[in-house]
């Protein structure tokens, strides 16, 4: 179609079904937020059981079924015309919202852009009624024998609007998404039995309970590690949050409800995350539920199409209050314990077989905070290894730990982990210059294997050779070993031969598997935690340890050192920074 | 022995081959290792015998030309010259469990021949035959379902009475009855089909088994000594461990007595071992249990779906953890109580874990870490436990304090009761801790299982290698010093050993007491008397070391198994607790609630649903019904179409009370249930035809089957009874039969009778506790739409032209249909033989109706006919009317 550049084009009123489906974007962001709305319906029609069916992460068919009070067959096809609702009636009743829809919009939205089929009963009722719309038009209309309650099935969603539905994310994010709804309606009505079920599969059970089983249901194991919220008052704050102990890496862990319905308020999650200022590394947030009731003319719900942000008339007092219900809670958490160790760098401690499990330490120096290093790392996303400057040794603390100033404040170091470090990165340099093979044994070594091993050694012998290793076969179960690696000569080649061939069975490129090996030796060869080091040794440590490159962690990620420097000090002492 | 009822005969897979006729075993020629195999299998002519021949299982002959389509392997030959081939077929040895399973789901029995000693040049390798396998005795988990028992049962009749005892020797589970009447007897028959029987052995009497008695076990027919009473005593004595007979409580169950004698025999011969503590006899008592008959076993699905595929009643509640849990829940559905207050124990127990899913979430992972403890504790026995298996042992041992643990704070009952049971024999898991290592390899051949430190003989044996292996590789450093050979090279392979290398450069500096073994190109290898000392230190070490991990590995196993009866019970209190935890889940998640279990002979259920037809249809499609039955209304007359649910109806009825007597909760928001002392369902038409019993027959014989047996706390489920034969017939015999339920005195059971012949809801009028009810349509136009609500009052059609319509009958055919139905459709009285009149029963029902010709006739428009027309429908009108 030409158009004349010159004509003004003329502004005409859009057909209803064109305009329907603009408006319906508003509401049908994606298909989560369909499976949200026909939830929130549920709920609204005092549903006791919901079972939530997603096929094809929502764009194939959504069904959701509740048990609630259905609706009368002459109200069918008004549910599903547009500002048509059972919920408010006029304008006044938006400043006191109860329930969870009240728009009028959602249904018919819905109906807009895709093939909807709706089925209900009211228990009153001998017989229900089916109607099915779609792309806004009547398709079918009868009587329906099921039991009370309402059914929504919504199928081939989008598939009208093709461009809409390139627009979604993957299949996987998507049904993410959906799923997370479904949590959500599950932490704000912990009475209500929910089912979900995706292509078949049950993902998410809940019988109904108390909010407590509603948390097991949604956090798992980590439900364990909540701490009761309760703080009364104007308004009141209830829910779980995590301990200081547990953290994530994102602020979405912490689901904030507002008077029964699940919001976004970054605000709010602010006011949590400044209740464990100090308490959880930098970059590391809580999680948990806050439930906050509030006098229902103080917010307002009507502020965006899907309502999913809410507006306080008094956005400071709530702030507050969530604050103060967080910070009670934590008080009765041990602040330094929960402070300093982290349980999961505890539970990696060496001699487990990490070196399998773990994370492949082909980059060791990224200086991410996953898991156990976090704790310690306070600051380690400002401070560089080079960036201390020289490491002046004060000594062995408690037999362990190793003491330093530099100019950067007090350093603790690990020294096992700082060795190790170190090694590690002369391993690979000394590898990659390819200096030839390691040193040679004055005794050979006999290292036991089982067939298992001595099969892995017939096939990775080479790659041990390239290590620095000289190794041969010695009898059926036995390996003979000549000649160590450079800088692996204080390990006993018996137990590292032993771990490297079980990692070699992991597989991989060879330069991952050089990665494993070299942090392998590196972790057997370095000084056990709790050896003593005389004042030279430590002092050589340091050194060396100042002048390796990468990020504080040794190459299994766990912290070599932390820099308790002014600013960490202070949060510590709880001084407020000058 | 065995019949063999499935598979080819023997001869017919035998392959004629060009290298001339196929031959039997005996006119093969004579090596050592046939003499031997032709006496192994005269001595077990009725099991396929496998001979392990380096790494395979070989079978020669007849049982290779049996075996080869079985296991679906080449069927090859060994020719013997003129005199022809001998067929043989075989199986690698590392993968004979997944092939002997082929064989005893087949049916076959499988007699193994190993080799037991070592291998001497020159020598044939003693064999003995180590197992006889049969699908009754099979004790290993390649060769078992986990979610089944595999029982092994002797029946023995003498005196118009059979005795039972079936034997579970993978749980070491005996159990004895006695019923009356011979093996035709039904009361057999039930008892049989609840045991989950894989095999079952009678006595060799030329009688014949009665069809219908458990067709799919494996029947043995042993000689009639192994049913001989005094030795079967003994045998008892001996398995048990008890001093006299009378300490078992077996009075009065002679025949049970000695068929238990004939199933120890058979498993002893099967080289299964019996110990006592192993062993545990347990009575049956009839009374406690209600009897299923198997159309109600199957109409209900109890533990198998209709038409194979689905759900059945056992895998929608199964949540349980352990294998054990598993196969009580199962037998539990099979067996539900009668006594109301055991009835509540069960549901006291289940009501805690409903309301405590903390509790029910950490049971489930302790239960879980007990494993199979039964089966384990059972090879530990046999002596075929894996180190795995010692360490599964191990872990259960420790599981056990931590469910204990988690049922500590719960009420006195049931649950308390299993937990206190939950206790491992002391010393067994600190013992199994204490030698195996944290996760030892799945075989034992290699080693590696005992943790170092833990046995000191071990130690030895493996530091004496250590130390002479030390030495070897000491040795080159020492030999170049001596020799002064720079060169020198100490080194190892598997054919030659270890060895000295020398370059030939060097060859003339050798010292003398080095002796030549091997020449290559460009050197010497050289061992001395000293190298080859240690050599054998080094490499017969490990023999002994290997040794020494056996015989630690099998008093482990010894250790168990004298342990045997303490674990066995922890394992039976494990799986209580499991299937409680189980039905808790289901009630829990379902919304499942408890039912009131009395003995009013009410049934009375608020919003009942069927379970399975409810999980099938998916959320939101299935409409819940109430049922009321009570002293007042004893019998319902459902009527109502087709597909509009009636007959699951029925089934929810009939299922919500067995589940409410297995000890669950039932699909209801509120239930009271009177208890039935057993449920008949007479469900659809299921011919019979390899018994060559019509459909009617069958439907004839399982109704008077029920009236028989029925007594007042019977519940009875009849769906369309007289379908089977013509419309008045079928009529007459329904009337009858709800009569004689409503009438008979000891009788007047709670009955829920579907029926088509909507006629019959006259019948409340006359008869007091028979109330009707049908199924709602809504009815509009051409079409109706089917609420599946039961609804009082009776249907007055059958809807059967709309059901038909809905299948797609063609349109011209349902509009014939519907005229036929308009000129048929009149109301008749329907005679009823009520209380007043008790003895005339009126033929009013019998009386044909107008002819449809006469209707017809009736219908003609004679002005509208041609003449020719007129005389064609003259001769079709004449031709309808001859008789």
């Amino acid at each position: 179609m030409s158009r004349d550049p010159a004509a003004t084009p003329q502004i005409r009123r859009l057909p209803q079904s064109v305009a329907d489906a603009i408006a319906a974007g508003e509401v049908v962001e994606r298909p989560a937020s369909v499976v949200k709305e026909l939830c929130e319906n549920a709920i609204d029609a005092g549903a006791t059981s919901i079972d939530v069916v997603v096929d094809g992460a929502g764009t194939v068919r959504i069904r959701v079924v509740d048990n609630g009070a259905g609706i009368e067959a002459d109200q069918l096809p008004l549910a599903l015309a547009r500002h048509a609702t059972s919920k408010i009636r006029s304008a006044h009743d938006l400043e006191t919202v109860g329930t969870l829809g009240f728009r009028g919009e959602a249904l018919a939205s819905i109906a807009a852009v895709a093939d909807v089929t709706v089925s209900s009963r009211t228990r009153a009722a001998a017989a229900g009624s089916r109607l099915r719309v779609r792309h806004g038009e009547t398709v079918e209309k009868g009587h329906w024998g099921g039991p009370p309650g309402t059914t929504v099935e919504v199928v081939d969603l989008l598939a009208a609007t093709p461009a809409r539905l390139r627009f979604l994310r993957s299949e996987r994010a998507e049904s993410a998404a959906a799923l997370s709804v479904v949590s959500d309606l599950v932490l704000t009505h912990p009475a209500v039995r929910v089912t979900c079920a995706m292509d078949g599969r049950v993902r998410l059970r809940s019988a109904g309970g108390t909010l407590e089983d509603a948390l097991r249901c949604v956090f798992g194991t980590d439900a364990a590690e909540l701490l009761p919220v309760t703080a009364e008052g104007d308004i009141n704050v209830g829910g779980a949050v995590s301990e200081p102990r547990r953290h994530r890496g994102t602020r979405g862990g912490l689901v904030i409800i507002v008077n029964g319905r699940r919001v976004h308020n970054r605000a709010l999650l602010v006011a949590a995350g400044e209740a464990y200022r100090g308490l959880v590394p930098a970059g590391r947030h809580p999680f948990g539920v806050l439930s906050v009731e509030v006098d229902p003319l103080e917010v307002d719900v009507n502020v965006h199409p899907t309502k999913r942000e809410v507006r306080f008339r008094d956005e400071r007092g709530v702030f507050a209050a969530v604050q103060r219900a967080c910070w009670q809670t934590l008080q009765g958490a041990s602040v330094y314990q929960a402070a300093w160790p982290s349980s999961e760098a505890q539970e990696s401690a060496p001699g487990l077989d990490w070196s399998v499990r773990e994370e492949p330490a082909s980059a060791p120096s990224s200086g991410t905070s996953d898991g156990g290093a976090d704790a310690l790392a306070i600051d380690s996303a400002r401070v560089t290894l080079r960036g201390l400057g020289p490491l002046q040794a004060l000594g062995q603390q408690c037999g362990r730990w190793l003491l330093a100033t530099s100019g950067a404040g007090v350093v603790v170091v690990d020294p096992h982990a700082a060795h190790e470090k170190v090694l590690y990165a002369e391993l690979l340099e000394h590898w990659a210059t390819g200096s030839g093979p390691g040193q040679l044994l004055l005794i050979p070594v006999l290292v036991e294997c089982d067939a298992r091993r001595m099969e892995l050694f017939a096939v990775h012998g080479a790659l041990l050779e390239a290590c620095g290793f000289a190794v041969d076969a010695f009898g059926p179960t036995t390996l003979r070993c000549t000649a160590v690696p450079a800088g692996a000569a204080a390990t006993d080649p018996a137990d590292v031969l032993g771990e490297l061939l079980d990692s070699l069975a992991g597989g991989g490129p060879v330069t991952e598997q050089r990665h494993r090996a070299a942090a392998l030796i590196a972790c057997h060869a370095a000084v056990r935690f709790g050896d003593e080091l005389a004042a030279d040794e430590q002092q050589r440590l340091l050194d060396r340890l100042v002048d390796t490159p990468g990020g504080l962690t040794c190459p299994h990620g766990r912290p070599a050192l932390a820099v308790l420097d002014d600013a960490s000090l202070r949060r510590i002492f709880r001084r407020p920074a000058e | 022995m065995t019949r063999r009822g499935r598979g080819p005969a023997p001869h017919e897979s035998g392959v004629a081959r060009a290298d001339g006729p196929t031959i039997d075993l005996d006119e093969a020629g004579s090596t050592p290792i046939l003499q031997q195999y032709r006496a192994v299998k005269a001595e077990y002519p009725d099991a396929l015998v496998l001979a392990r021949l380096g790494d395979f299982y070989e079978m020669f002959g007849s049982d290779a030309q049996e075996a080869a389509p079985i296991l679906g392997v080449a069927l090859t030959g060994r020719g013997f010259g003129a005199a022809g081939r001998l067929p043989m077929c075989g199986v690698p040895h590392h993968a004979a469990p997944a092939y002997i399973r082929r064989l005893l789901d087949a049916g076959r029995r499988v007699a193994l021949w190993d080799q037991v000693g070592e291998a001497v040049p020159g020598r044939l390798v003693h064999r003995e035959v180590t197992r006889v396998l049969s699908p009754g005795t099979a004790t290993d988990a390649e060769y078992l379902d986990e979610t089944r028992v595999a029982r092994c049962v002797a029946l023995h009749t003498s005196g118009g009475r059979t005795g039972i005892a079936a034997f579970d020797p993978a749980g070491g589970e005996l159990l004895l009855a006695e019923v009356a009447g011979g093996r035709d007897a039904m009361a057999l028959r039930e008892e049989c089909d609840r045991l989950d029987i894989a095999e079952v052995l009678i006595v060799d009497d030329g009688a014949e088994m009665p069809p219908g008695l458990l067709p799919d076990a494996v029947r043995t027919m042993l000689p009639a000594a192994f049913f001989a009473t005094s030795r079967a005593r003994e045998r008892l004595l001996a398995v048990t461990g008890a001093g006299a007979v009378e300490a078992l409580d077996l009075g009065g169950i002679d025949r049970a007595v000695c068929a238990a004698g004939a199933v120890l025999a058979y498993c002893e011969r099967a080289r299964l071992t019996l110990t006592a503590g192993f062993v545990h006899v347990r009575r049956r008592s009839e009374s406690a249990t209600m009897r299923l008959d198997a159309q109600t076993r199957r109409n209900l699905e109890l533990v198998a779906p209709l038409g194979g595929s689905g759900a059945s009643l056992a895998t929608m509640l199964d949540r349980t953890r352990t294998p054990m849990g598993s196969r009580l829940l199962r037998a539990r559905l099979l067996e539900p109580l009668i006594e109301p207050l055991l009835i509540h124990t069960r549901h006291d127990a289940v009501d805690a874990l409903v309301e405590e899913p903390r509790v029910r979430d950490t049971l489930g992972e302790a239960l879980a870490a007990v494993r199979d403890l039964e089966r384990l504790v059972a090879r530990c026995v046999q002596g075929t436990a894996s180190p795995r298996d010692l360490a599964a042992i191990r872990e259960a041992s420790a599981a056990l304090p931590a469910i204990q643990d988690i049922l500590s704070r719960q009420k006195p009952g049931e649950l308390t009761t299993a937990a206190g049971r939950c206790a491992a024999p002391p010393g067994v898991g600190a013992r199994l801790r204490g030698l195996l290592v944290d996760d030892p390899p799945a075989s034992a051949r290699d080693g590696g299982c005992i943790r170092p430190g833990a046995d000191a003989r071990l130690d030895e044996l493996v530091a004496a290698g250590a130390d002479a292996r030390t030495w070897i590789a000491a040795l080159e450093t020492g030999e170049r010093a001596r020799t002064g050979i720079g060169s020198l090279k100490v080194g190892y392979n598997r054919v030659f050993g270890y060895y000295i290398e020398v370059s030939h450069a060097h060859r003339d500096r050798v010292p003398p007491d080095y002796v030549r073994k091997q020449t290559l190109v460009g050197a010497e290898r050289y061992i001395t008397a000293e190298l080859k000392d240690r050599e054998i230190v080094v490499l017969g070490g490990r023999e002994r070391a290997l040794a020494r991990e056996h015989e630690l590995l099998a008093q482990l196993a010894a250790a168990v198994a004298a342990q045997a009866a303490g674990l066995l019970d922890a394992a039976h209190a494990v799986a209580v607790i499991d299937v409680h935890r189980s039905l808790a889940c289901v009630a829990a998640e379902e919304r499942w609630v408890r039912p009131q279990v009395d003995s009013s002979g009410v049934l009375d259920v608020d919003e009942g649903r069927h379970p399975l037809v409810e999980r099938a249809l998916g959320a939101g499609r299935f409409v819940p019904n109430e049922c009321r039955l009570d002293a007042a209304e004893r019998i319902v007359v459902l009527t109502g179409p087709n597909m509009a649910g009636k007959s699951t109806y029925l089934r929810q009825v009939a299922l919500i009370t067995l589940l409410a007597q297995v000890g669950s909760f039932v699909p209801a928001s509120r239930a009271r249930i009177g208890v039935c002392d057993r449920i008949f369902t007479r469900i659809g038409a299921q011919d019979d035809l390899s018994g060559g019993l019509s459909t009617f027959m069958v439907e004839m014989a399982e109704t008077a089957a029920i009236l028989r047996q029925a007594t007042g706390r019977s519940l009875v489920i009849l769906d369309e009874i007289g379908r089977g034969t013509s419309t008045y017939d079928g009529m007459s015999i329904a009337q009858a039969i709800v009569e004689h339920l409503h009438e008979a005195p000891h009788l007047n059971c709670r009955t829920l009778f579907a029926t088509h012949y909507h006629e019959l809801t006259a019948l409340a009028e006359s008869l007091p506790r028979v109330r009707n009810a049908r199924v709602d349509v809504l009815e509009e136009g051409d079409g109706v739409t089917f609420l599946h609500r039961i609804v009082a009052g009776g249907a007055d059609r059958s809807y059967g032209i709309h059901v038909a319509r809905l299948a797609g009958v063609p349109a011209s055919v349902l509009a014939r249909a519907r005229a036929l139905l308009a000129d048929l459709e009149r109301e008749r009285p329907v005679a009823v033989r009520g209380a007043d009149a008790p003895d005339q029963l009126s033929l009013a029902i019998m009386a044909p109706s107008q002819h449809p010709v006469v209707a017809e006739l009736a219908q003609l428009d004679i002005e509208g006919l041609t003449p020719l027309a007129a005389l064609n429908k003259l001769a079709e009108l004449r031709e309808r009317a001859a008789p």
